[in-house]
């Protein structure tokens, strides 16, 4: 079985969540099936464990897409609208199946799919919908709405995701496969700085938030409930990690609300000085307001942090050991945390059964393989 | 003549409300009544009210001959009281009829055997003083929360005044011998019925499950399995929730109808009747020795405690909850009781995968952690207040 994946960016390029997850599906996939993993411009990626091609030179920098989201300039349409074509120009044998992700690679799925008479797939981490809190660009929205619906096969990473496609786009609920996320559970190299380790040596906790400063993330509401666990336990730290359209904002919500010393941003970190602030970290806390999986919480399991989520957490679906909250209840997000950081009991345990959980639903192979299922079945 | 002794234990907690570090010191109610209430109009329309008239109107037509025995906790008649007194009433009805029986139980449907013999000598006391109050009758045969049962125990059962305990007929303790007579504890302190747990989990747990290739269960297919009894044994107990009917298995499943054919098609045989219990230990000799060291309950596959005391978030809060029972002050004793109920330990069970299903039912709680931060801010609330009565004392 022949595959050819459409990707948009790959790590350490990635500005999120979505290249790390195409890196290790393709990985996992490649053991099986023959695949060729394809970028919509050059890149110095160093080996990679499959084979990837570029469909042009250098062209533009798009890392910072999923940051702006209220910008799509002529270039980055243009570089969307000829991906497909370019695509031929470096690849021309004909694969069984096309795969893209998300909405950057849809129309040259569409374009594709239709060059070489195969099924297509799209697979979709996050929608328009989502990331933008129900305000979307819409010109990605229109992209997204007819060329996911051209698509022979669309695969949302959540449940909560299908539904948005069910309900905001009218994909019909027969084409629709929901593939969740993998996971790596191997621990890497990670950097702890001294600062933090006094801080803990002193007697202090820390409160983690991964993920971008934007409003799907919910940054916002853990910082308004910081004042309510200050109330009972001092001596906690929160660290802010991630950037994004927010931060000012954020800052300003602070100084606000008087916890300006309680509060450290990091700005985006990545390897080995992210792993080290999930092994510092006493909880970590994902609000999302929105979020169609999330491997924050995993990530953050991996190096054995205790991690509340949001109900609109896609991964929560999925664990029947996780702890939620709503992400508006602000009291109710301080009483988990205020909880985990002071029952220990309970604390322990939970992370126990919560990482044993995780472990089990949620590898790469596991996925690959429910995805080279998917594959067959269509080309029956 | 093998005797049929139905056993239904009738219970509702005093659920929680919910519970933040932020209500501690602030907030000293601690149940929720609203939803309280609620679960128990649900379960009053849905089985109480339907069942408890059956079960009448079946003793009615049979001339007596139908019998049946309830193990009542007193939180439920505590809430019954309040919000339902037409089901006490009920009851009293039933209680005329000398076709049933009323069994001792814990009053707060507690793990006190286990934590304080003087607390649970206590407890069953206010039971059975309950249920004097309420049907003039005095119970003389026992049955511990969940049928906790181990041997130590018999002896202060004894001395409360009972002549025998219910508990289940644990397969691996019976051997080759049948939980279908009636057996004594090895210091013959107490005469003991065990449950026969095949017959009573096809009515109670199987009834509706189409898996089982006895589904669907009719009376007179039960009748028949009963029959089979004729000859090799003497009494056959058939213990169970009494939500069974109408909760667990919903009206459409036909347990009604299962219900109110059974005692003709049992009389259609040969040498069968119903029996209350402290009939069937009067009629029958003690056939043989049944002991536990350990102790034993009715749940899950294991038939132990682990589905109130396995992990540490609830042996913790047991253990913190009875270490305050010397400093209670007598205003604070029936919230500390109350607090007591097996269920609140129940919630924070976390062997959700194999037993899942059964521990979340009417399970406010969305994890077993949920359940243990509630349950210990609550505790931690409680603590505060019995130490401000105290030193309010000392001044």
């Amino acid at each position: 079985m022949k595959v050819l994946m459409i990707g948009w960016e790959l790590p350490p390029f990635n500005s999120g969540g979505l290249g790390v997850a195409c890196f290790h599906l393709a990985k996992e996939l490649n053991k099986k099936i023959n695949l060729t993993f394809v970028l919509p411009q050059k890149l110095p990626l160093k080996e990679t464990p499959f084979k990837v091609i570029f469909a042009s030179d250098f062209i533009k920098k798009i890392s910072s897409y999923l940051e702006t989201n209220y910008l799509i300039d002529q270039d980055l349409y243009n570089l969307v609208f000829s991906y497909g074509e370019r695509i031929l120009n470096v690849y021309n044998e004909k694969p069984n199946i096309i795969h893209g992700h998300d909405w950057f690679s849809a129309p040259a799925v569409y374009f594709l799919k239709n060059y070489f008479k195969i099924p297509s797939f799209i697979h979709v981490h996050s929608t328009e919908i989502e990331r933008t809190g129900n305000n979307p660009n819409p010109i990605i929205f229109q992209i997204e709405k007819e060329y996911f619906s051209k698509a022979d096969y669309i695969l949302p990473v959540s449940h909560l995701t299908k539904e948005v496609l069910i309900k905001s786009y009218q994909i019909p609920e027969e084409k629709i496969f929901v593939l969740p996320n993998g996971f790596e559970w191997i621990k890497n190299n990670t950097y702890q700085p001294n600062y933090l380790l006094n801080l803990k040596k002193d007697g202090w906790q820390i409160v983690l938030f991964v993920g971008r400063l934007t409003l799907q993330k919910g940054p916002d509401y853990l910082i308004k409930a910081i004042p309510l666990v200050k109330k009972f336990l001092p001596k906690t730290k929160f660290i802010f990690t991630g950037s994004g359209d927010m931060l000012n904002y954020l800052v300003k919500l602070c100084y606000e609300l008087k916890i300006y010393d309680s509060v450290i941003f990091t700005n985006f970190l990545r390897d080995e000085k992210l792993y080290g602030l999930y092994c510092l970290a006493d909880i970590l806390v994902v609000p999302s307001v929105a979020d169609p999986f999330g491997l924050v919480p995993l990530e953050g399991l991996n190096y054995d942090v205790p991690v509340i989520v949001s109900k609109t957490t896609g991964v929560g679906y999925y664990l029947n050991n996780i702890m939620k909250f709503d992400f508006w209840d602000i009291k109710e997000m301080a009483n988990k945390i205020i909880g985990l950081l002071k029952y220990k009991t309970m604390t322990n345990l939970y992370l126990l059964n919560l990482k044993r959980e995780a472990q089990e639903k949620f590898s790469w192979s596991k996925t690959a393989d429910q995805l080279i299922n998917l594959y067959s079945k269509c080309l029956q | 003549m093998p005797s049929i002794v139905f056993y239904f234990k009738v219970h509702q907690p005093e659920r929680l409300k919910h519970y933040t570090v932020f209500e501690i010191g602030e907030d000293h109610n601690y149940f929720d009544n609203e939803l309280n209430k609620f679960y128990l109009d649900r379960i009053v329309n849905k089985c109480y009210l339907p069942t408890l008239n059956l079960i009448y109107d079946l003793i009615q037509k049979t001339q007596g001959k139908f019998k049946v025995s309830f193990g009542i906790t007193g939180i439920l008649f505590d809430q019954l009281k309040k919000w339902h007194p037409e089901i006490i009433e009920l009851f009293q009805k039933l209680n005329k009829t000398n076709c049933i029986e009323f069994i001792g139980e814990t009053y707060y449907h507690s793990l006190s055997s286990l934590y304080s013999i003087n607390e649970f000598k206590k407890q069953v006391i206010l039971h059975k003083k309950l249920i004097k109050k309420l049907f003039k009758k005095e119970p003389k045969v026992f049955a511990n929360t969940e049928l906790i049962y181990f041997d130590d125990l018999t002896f202060t059962i004894k001395n409360l005044g009972f002549k025998a305990i219910l508990t289940e007929g644990v397969s691996w303790i019976l051997g080759w011998q049948s939980p279908n007579f009636i057996y004594e504890d090895p210091n013959k302190n107490l005469k003991i019925l065990l449950r026969n747990y095949q017959l009573s989990d096809d009515i109670s747990f199987r009834f509706s499950a189409r898996w089982w290739n006895e589904w669907p269960l009719t009376a007179e297919k039960f009748a028949n399995w009963l029959e089979n009894y004729n000859g090799n044994s003497e009494v056959i107990n058939l213990f169970m929730d009494f939500e069974t009917f109408g909760e667990h298995q919903w009206p459409e499943t036909g347990i009604f109808e299962f219900l109110k054919a059974l005692p003709f098609e049992i009389f259609k045989r040969k040498d069968l009747e119903f029996a209350l219990p402290s009939e069937v230990i009067e009629k029958y000799p003690i056939r043989g020795i049944f002991s536990s060291k350990k102790p034993i309950t009715w749940a899950d596959t294991e038939r132990d405690l682990s589905a109130w005391l396995e992990n540490e978030m609830q042996k913790e809060s047991v253990e913190m909850l009875y270490s305050l029972e010397k400093k209670i002050p007598r205003s604070l004793k029936e919230t500390w009781r109350k607090l007591q109920t097996a269920d609140h330990f129940y919630y924070m069970c976390t062997k959700w995968f194999a037993d899942g299903d059964v521990h979340k039912y009417f399970n406010p709680y969305e994890t077993p952690y949920d359940a243990y931060l509630n349950f210990r801010n609550v505790l931690e609330d409680f603590k505060l207040i019995i130490n401000d009565k105290i030193k309010s004392k000392k001044q």
